[in-house]
């Protein structure tokens, strides 16, 4: 199909935009668009022409969590700050690095948020967080090497966001090549799985995590194929 | 939505790094587009989660929005609109929407009446009132509540070649008569 014929790509584009182009199409649109100029130009043009279709919708009075919501995601540093002096662990804040500070305060919300519901302690002996280059949090791992319960928490990770690329997580065993534990989610609530026997047995074998960009839906070829943006070691509790 | 050019000068304040001028530039736009969501997603907190990773984006992508993006509103809109696309998307095969949402005045119009509305017709509303009311229906409804093809059939009662055809010609016609 030649996405470039002036009708068809004028037709996709409009689609894509009215959001009637969806699934597997749309997705292969979005790539498209990454590599042609002359596509994203048509997405922007039918986007100006029928988003306007919304201004005339009624406002709605907003919610302050929208707000706060959003805040606490642009400054999670001030959050971190917020919620130490609730559990009153100021004495960290005597650590001279920041990293540190923001490590270990991932790993304490890690611990607060796995100790909450269900409360069992035995459940969490393993946690990784993956940092920026500011080191504040984008994501904490936890994890039970005996139960092989695994959950992987969005902290502050729609802040990196990519268009049309996928975060995938792999571990790293000391012996042989990395293994994916699946897609990264970039919001919502925290992700819970339970690891198959197989992939619980290289956990047990690996030290670091490794989070790869990869296409959407995740590498085609069960290896990392993309640049490998973050990495964190694996602290036993 | 407010002022374009204001828009742009928080969203260039923005873009600097400027956490007031981002903090106005919600307040003057999302309470249309949280409405938008609302409209589209028909749970709250789906399209409160949909706001907030949408500003979130915002925030952090502000310098790379350019004029060939169109107006700053038309930007923030794609950007939250594709949000709740993606999320109705994900939703749909598992969860249900409820039917809990609030009841908004565009709620009570139907998808011929409420784009008329507006106190002053401009360009689109002018273009899409020169389309057939079956044509118009498929294009306002699939925009304003992100029905899938299949979904339109559910709702106006009609073939899937039809649908499709409704929503080929209109968008045909709406970019003759906005050319114009």
């Amino acid at each position: 199909m030649n996405y470039l014929k002036p009708e068809l790509l004028e037709h996709l584009a409009a689609e894509y935009v009215l959001g009637t182009l969806h699934g597997g199409a749309r997705r292969r649109f979005e790539q498209l668009m990454m590599e042609s100029y002359r596509i994203r130009s048509a997405v922007w043009e039918w986007e100006q022409h029928i988003n306007p279709m919304a201004n005339n919708i009624p406002d709605i009075p907003l919610p302050d969590s929208i707000w706060k919501g959003i805040q606490q995601r642009i400054n999670p540093q001030d959050f971190a700050q917020a919620a130490d002096k609730q559990t009153g662990w100021r004495s960290l804040f005597l650590w001279q690095s920041w990293g540190a500070v923001s490590t270990a305060f991932a790993i304490i919300l890690a611990l607060f948020i796995s100790l909450q519901t269900p409360p069992k302690v035995d459940q969490l002996n393993q946690v990784a967080v993956f940092n920026n280059e500011q080191n504040e949090p984008l994501w904490l791992i936890s994890s039970n090497t005996e139960t092989g319960q695994f959950a992987i928490k969005p902290i502050n990770a729609q802040a990196v966001a990519v268009d049309n690329k996928a975060f995938e997580l792999w571990m790293l065993p000391t012996n042989g090549q990395p293994k994916s534990l699946g897609l990264m989610p970039v919001s919502g609530k925290k992700q819970e799985m339970v690891l198959s026997p197989q992939l619980l047995s290289v956990l047990q074998s690996t030290q670091g995590l490794a989070i790869s960009l990869e296409p959407p839906g995740g590498s085609p070829t069960g290896l990392p194929t993309g640049p490998v943006v973050y990495q964190a070691s694996i602290i036993e509790l | 939505m407010a002022e374009q050019a204001e828009l742009m000068r928080l969203l260039q304040a923005t873009a600097q790094g400027n956490q007031q001028s981002f903090e106005q530039l919600y307040q003057l736009t999302a309470p249309n587009l949280f409405s938008m969501c609302i409209r589209m997603l028909k749970n709250r907190d789906s399209a409160e989660e949909v706001m907030q990773e949408a500003f979130v984006k915002v925030w952090h992508h502000a310098s790379e929005y350019h004029q060939d993006r169109g107006q700053v509103s038309t930007w923030l809109t794609s950007i939250v609109r594709y949000r709740a696309l993606d999320r109705i998307r994900s939703q749909k095969p598992t969860e249900p929407l409820d039917d809990d949402h609030d009841q908004t005045e565009s709620d009570a119009l139907g998808p011929l009446e409420w784009t008329i509305k507006g106190t002053e017709m401009n360009e689109l509303e002018a273009c899409l009132d020169e389309l057939n009311d079956r044509q118009k229906e498929a294009i306002v409804l699939s925009f304003m509540e992100g029905l899938t093809h299949q979904e339109l059939t559910e709702r106006t009662e009609s073939p899937l070649g039809t649908i499709k055809s409704w929503i080929r010609r209109g968008l045909q016609s709406l970019k003759r008569c906005l050319a114009q």
